[in-house]
């Protein structure tokens, strides 16, 4: 069994991030585009560790150097959780693959380890991406010794085990519940993003006698990674082994692969029967013709869109996330009241100037748009052979996204307003501001997407998580949103009213030119 | 009329391998043209040339008269395509998969409902529109795929190997629907292996080998008096028949 868990593992690995085509493809112009997402990815990864190299040295400077491995390892165990969580639907009990795969002469073990250990490995290079930038502070700045290096390397090869576990198992029950459901990817998007949600907010939920004071930082990150060891055990193992305790790296090794070991064995007998009911569609036994209708050629659409939309859980809940978590904050808002955010602003104003922008910046970090064109897939040639132009398709996408999006924006504005009271002027800013973030996001996204679209793709993973157009979107989202707010914390005396005016006419612009783009491409030269 | 005229076309990937080679080809409104040739002649590269699928380098392609570079939107709404694989929305069911191609062709609610019973009930099919297209078989895929190429009634229909996957009876139907539309004035273009189809179903057949035509004309002209296996086999060996044909 592992040859065969070898072999299906090098297959699964050989379709991440398209490295196979990049290898084999004979096109040059794929070719480039392949390189220059390498270069995105590589740009990100230098980024992110330049960011916690510097907060590494950060927490050293204030003297809390030590509690940088266990920090670092909750960090990157709660990414993994969520991550994977994300992907284990699609990637662990992916239908299609499975049917392609049980008519090999290999067993339904095997495929599934095969599946897990491909996501291990990912996960693996993450950790390795997120903890050695902190790991190389650390030791320069602060004694090692053996057992810190092989505490370090030991942990952070188990380090994915146990998240991972866990999200399979949230990924298996949500796959097991939604399985019978008429509308499953309705129901498994609606589970995925409560446990999303119970992720983000259980912070919130923890008891008051917690006593978590934000007065100064040293007691409040004294007291969050207390609070990480007791919620997650592994990372205070980590802590200690790092310290020399080599029976805490004992506990933390044995018991993440001993978990590991028994998840999967409990997994061994319910995996077939998940991937199968995944990938059964019910059939009615008659069909009755009901009066037709004609649309127009928008509203044909816009209906597609949706439809495609609603048919895919991996694609809804990666792309409202941003607008839910928008919402959320403008509610929380409201229920907490303005006074306790404004007490933590250095700047004038407070929540009526800052608001604004925490909801631009959660509109701009997803957005359907971004992989739209790739979500065709397959289906493209319909697309490039219907007599429509290329502006009727793209309206069609932004539809989509500007549909997805006006309920989630129309709560928090109305929950902002009610909450902060702004003066007309500020009141109009305030709903323009996000409000042109969405637009100028979602034409973005499809730019980008019609820059670096992929159509050939078995699991919808590839192009809704691992493409190189819905990261670069995120960046530029949040490039977008973090210059302006830079700007208003920085220019002595600015007039917020001002800088969100010009950053508005800004967006517009930028929106208006990306547009016209968009509309005026050659379907032909998208593949 | 000429419903189809492909001038001088050549098509070369990326990579400088030369799929379509100054290939010349007429369809007059009315006929049934073959498109013959071994795997790799370059057929489906041609019908994607033809659809707008692919851009080409040299050549031109008049459907119904508009170029295919200069008026792409008229020439779609002039013709319909069938490709060897039906990939389909899998997402939506049958009947919102016609409903959206007869929104895009401007169909009325009348035409389009009596025109979907008419050929959803000739290909068997009227019983599964209701159902996602992902719980189809192939077979029934390229069933929905022919309907949704026959509602908009089109003056040129381009098959790429229309009769794979299909039921015999569904091939039967298929054949019959592809004389009827020429008798109505339309024409079809249509790419296949299967020699004896060819032969028996179309007035005149084109052959290509390595990206060139090498052989066309009526079937009588092409078989003169054999059948079109052994044309197309003395093709395949000598590179070209009686240059009088081409």
């Amino acid at each position: 069994m592992g040859r065969q868990i070898l072999l299906l593992s090098r297959l699964s690995l050989m379709n991440l991030f398209g490295i196979n085509e990049l290898l084999h493809t004979k096109n040059p112009a794929k070719k480039w585009k392949y390189l220059g997402m390498g270069l995105v990815y590589t740009m990100v990864l230098f980024v992110f560790g330049g960011y916690l190299a510097l907060f590494s040295y950060g927490m050293i400077q204030i003297g809390m150097g030590e509690l940088l491995p266990m920090y670092l390892y909750t960090m990157v165990s709660l990414v993994i959780l969520f991550f994977t969580f994300l992907k284990a639907g699609s990637m662990i009990f992916e239908p299609r693959l499975f049917e392609l795969q049980i008519p090999l002469p290999v067993s339904t073990s095997a495929i599934m380890i095969s599946r897990f250990a491909a996501s291990y490995l990912m996960n693996v290079l993450l950790g390795f991406f997120v903890m050695l930038p902190g790991a190389v502070v650390y030791g320069i700045f602060l004694p090692i010794s053996v057992s810190f290096c092989t505490s370090l390397l030991l942990g952070m090869l188990v380090l994915p085990l146990l998240p991972m576990t866990l999200a399979s198992v949230a990924g298996a029950g949500i796959s097991a519940v939604t399985a019978r459901m008429k509308h499953k990817s309705l129901g498994e998007a609606g589970l995925m993003l409560l446990f999303i949600l119970a992720i983000c907010f259980f912070p919130f939920l923890l008891p008051k006698d917690q006593n978590i004071t934000v007065d100064l930082l040293k007691p409040l990150l004294l007291q969050m990674t207390e609070l990480m060891g007791r919620i997650y055990p592994p990372s205070l193992l980590f802590d200690q082994a790092v310290c020399g305790n080599w029976l805490s790296l004992f506990w933390l090794t044995a018991g993440s692969v001993l978990i590991s070991v028994l998840f999967l064995l409990g997994l061994r007998r319910v995996y077939p029967g998940i991937c199968r009911s995944l990938a059964v569609t019910s059939t009615k036994n008659k069909f009755c013709m009901k009066k037709m209708k004609r649309s127009s050629v928008r509203t044909a659409f816009w209906k597609r869109e949706l439809r495609r939309y609603f048919a895919s859980g991996i694609y809804l809940v990666n792309t409202v996330i941003g607008y839910l978590m928008m919402a959320l904050m403008a509610l929380l808002l409201l229920i907490a009241g303005p006074e306790k955010m404004d007490a933590y602003l250095p700047i004038g104003g407070g929540a009526v100037v800052v608001m604004p922008y925490i909801m631009s910046f959660f509109a701009s970090v997803t957005t359907t748009t971004a992989c739209s064109v790739s979500m065709e897939g397959k289906n493209w040639w319909i697309m490039q052979t219907l007599p429509v132009s290329a502006g009727d398709v793209m309206k069609g996408k932004l539809l989509l996204n500007l549909t997805v999006a006006a309920p989630f924006y129309a709560v928090a504005g109305i929950c902002t307003w009610i909450a902060v009271k702004p003066d007309p002027v500020q009141g109009i800013l305030m709903l323009l501001l996000p409000a042109a973030y969405i637009m100028f996001t979602a034409v973005a996204g499809l730019s980008v997407n019609l820059l670096f679209p992929v159509f050939n793709w078995e699991s919808e993973t590839r192009v809704v998580k691992q493409s190189a157009s819905v990261m670069v979107t995120m960046i530029v989202g949040m490039v977008s949103v973090v210059i302006p707010v830079i700007c208003l914390f920085t220019i002595k005396n600015a007039v917020p009213e001002i800088l969100m005016g010009i950053n508005g006419a800004v967006l517009l612009i930028l929106t208006v030119i990306l547009y016209v783009r968009n509309s005026r491409i050659t379907l032909q030269k998208i593949k | 009329m000429k419903m189809l005229e492909i001038r001088n076309l050549t098509k070369i990937y990326k990579g400088g391998k030369k799929a379509v080679d100054s290939l010349n080809l007429t369809v007059e409104a009315g006929e049934i043209c073959g498109f013959i040739g071994h795997n790799g002649a370059g057929k489906t590269t041609t019908i994607k040339c033809m659809t707008g699928i692919l851009e080409f380098e040299e050549g031109e392609i008049f459907i119904d008269g508009k170029s295919v570079r200069k008026e792409p939107l008229a020439c779609k709404s002039r013709f319909a395509y069938l490709p060897d694989n039906p990939d389909l929305y899998e997402y939506l069911t049958g009947i919102q998969y016609l409903n959206f191609i007869a929104d895009v062709f401007g169909i009325s609610a009348a035409d389009r409902e009596e025109r979907i019973l008419r050929e959803a009930g000739d290909f068997e099919m009227t019983q599964a529109l209701g159902d996602l297209i992902s719980s189809y078989s192939h077979g029934m895929k390229q069933k929905l795929a022919i309907i949704g190429a026959l509602i908009h009634e089109p003056g040129l229909l381009i098959l790429d190997e229309p009769f794979v996957g299909l039921d015999p009876r569904a091939v039967l139907v298929l054949k019959e629907k592809m004389h009827r539309i020429c008798r109505e004035g339309a024409a079809i273009f249509f790419s296949t292996h299967v020699l004896d189809v060819a032969e028996r179903l179309c007035t005149r057949a084109a052959m290509i080998r390595e990206g060139r035509l090498v052989a066309e004309g009526t079937m009588e002209e092409l078989t003169k008096g054999g059948t079109l296996e052994e044309a197309f086999m003395e093709v395949e060996e000598y590179g070209k028949t009686d240059s009088a044909v081409k």
